[in-house]
C-alpha cells in the first residue's frame, strides 16, 4: 500500500510539472502569437501612412500648380484617412504621434477652406504663401511619423 | 459628479495652455489661415485659436470692426465641445490675447527666425 501512495505521489508531483509546462508553452505560444499580430498590424499601419504621406504630396503639387479642383477633393481625402488611421490605430501609436495626425488633420481642413474661399485667397498659393507653407508642413510631419513608425518595424524585425 | 448647474469656467485651461504654451510643452502649428494655430494634447484633443472679426463700439459711440481670438476646443473626431471667447475668460490672469500671442509665437517660430536674423545682422 505504501509503494502504491509512492506512485501515486510521485505521479501527481509530474502530472503537476507537466501542467504547469503546458501551461508555461501555452502562455509562450499566446504572447508570441500576440507580438505577431501586433508586428503584422504594425507593418499595415506603415503601408497606410505611406499611403497618406503620398497623397499629401500630391496635394501640394496640386498646389503649387493651382489644380484647385483636385486639391479640394484630394483635402477631403485626406482628412477621411486621418480621421480613420488616428481613431482605429491609437493602440500602435505613440501619444505623440496620434497628437501629430489630429494636428495634421487641423492644418488639412485649413487648407480646404481657404481653398474654398476663392480666387481673393490665391495670393496664399504663391510658393511662401501660408496654404503651400501649411501643405510642406502637413506632407513633412506626416513623413515624421512615418518614419517613427517604420523604425518600430524594423526593430520588430530585428527580434 | 459633474455640477451641471455651475457655469463653466475656462480660466483654469487657459491658464494651464499659457503656461505649458510658455514652457514649451505646447507645440503650436501655423495653418493655411494666418490667424488660426493649433495643438493637439493627449491623442483626443485638439485646440485651435483663432482671430475672428467682430464689432465693438468706440469711445465715440460708433461701431468699429476688432479682432477677438477664440480658443475652440475640438475632440478626435473634429467635433467642437467648447468655443471659448475672451468675454467668458473672467478671472484675472492670462486670457486669450496672451495665449493668441503664445500660439502665433510659437507656430510661426519667431524666435528661431528673430535669431538667424540677428546672426545675418552681425555678419553684415
Amino acid at each position: 500500500m505504501d509503494a502504491f501512495n509512492l506512485v501515486a505521489g510521485i505521479a501527481s508531483l509530474v502530472g503537476l510539472v507537466f501542467s504547469f509546462l503546458a501551461f508555461w508553452q501555452a502562455k509562450s505560444a499566446s504572447t508570441a502569437a500576440r507580438e505577431a499580430r501586433d508586428a503584422v498590424r504594425i507593418r499595415t499601419l506603415a503601408g497606410e501612412l505611406e499611403v497618406i504621406c503620398v497623397r499629401a504630396e500630391q496635394l501640394l503639387d496640386l498646389l503649387l500648380y493651382r489644380r484647385l479642383p483636385e486639391a479640394s477633393l484630394r483635402v477631403g481625402e485626406l482628412d477621411s484617412l486621418l480621421s480613420e488611421i488616428s481613431l482605429r490605430e491609437q493602440a500602435h501609436l505613440a501619444v505623440g504621434q496620434v497628437n501629430s495626425l489630429l494636428t495634421v488633420r487641423e492644418q488639412v481642413s485649413s487648407i480646404g477652406d481657404v481653398i474654398l474661399r476663392g480666387p481673393a485667397e490665391l495670393r496664399n498659393l504663391q510658393p511662401d504663401g501660408s496654404v503651400i507653407a501649411t501643405s510642406r508642413r502637413v506632407a513633412t510631419t506626416l513623413r515624421e511619423v512615418l518614419g517613427a513608425v517604420k523604425s518600430k518595424v524594423e526593430s520588430e524585425d530585428e527580434k | 459628479m459633474t455640477n451641471v448647474q455651475a457655469d463653466l469656467d475656462p480660466a483654469p485651461l487657459v491658464q494651464e495652455l499659457v503656461e505649458k504654451s510658455k514652457s514649451g510643452k505646447l507645440k503650436w502649428e501655423a495653418t493655411a489661415d494666418r490667424r488660426a494655430f493649433v495643438v493637439s494634447v493627449g491623442g483626443n484633443t485638439t485646440f485651435r485659436i483663432r482671430l475672428v472679426e467682430s464689432t465693438d463700439v468706440d469711445e465715440f459711440g460708433q461701431p468699429q470692426s476688432v479682432q477677438i481670438p477664440v480658443l475652440i476646443m475640438l475632440d478626435e473626431k473634429g467635433n467642437t465641445l467648447w468655443e471659448i471667447r475672451s468675454r467668458d475668460v473672467k478671472a484675472k490672469g492670462p486670457g486669450l490675447y496672451d495665449l493668441f500671442s503664445m500660439a502665433r509665437r510659437i507656430g510661426n517660430k519667431l524666435d528661431e527666425r528673430i535669431g538667424s536674423a540677428i546672426s545675418a545682422l552681425r555678419q553684415l
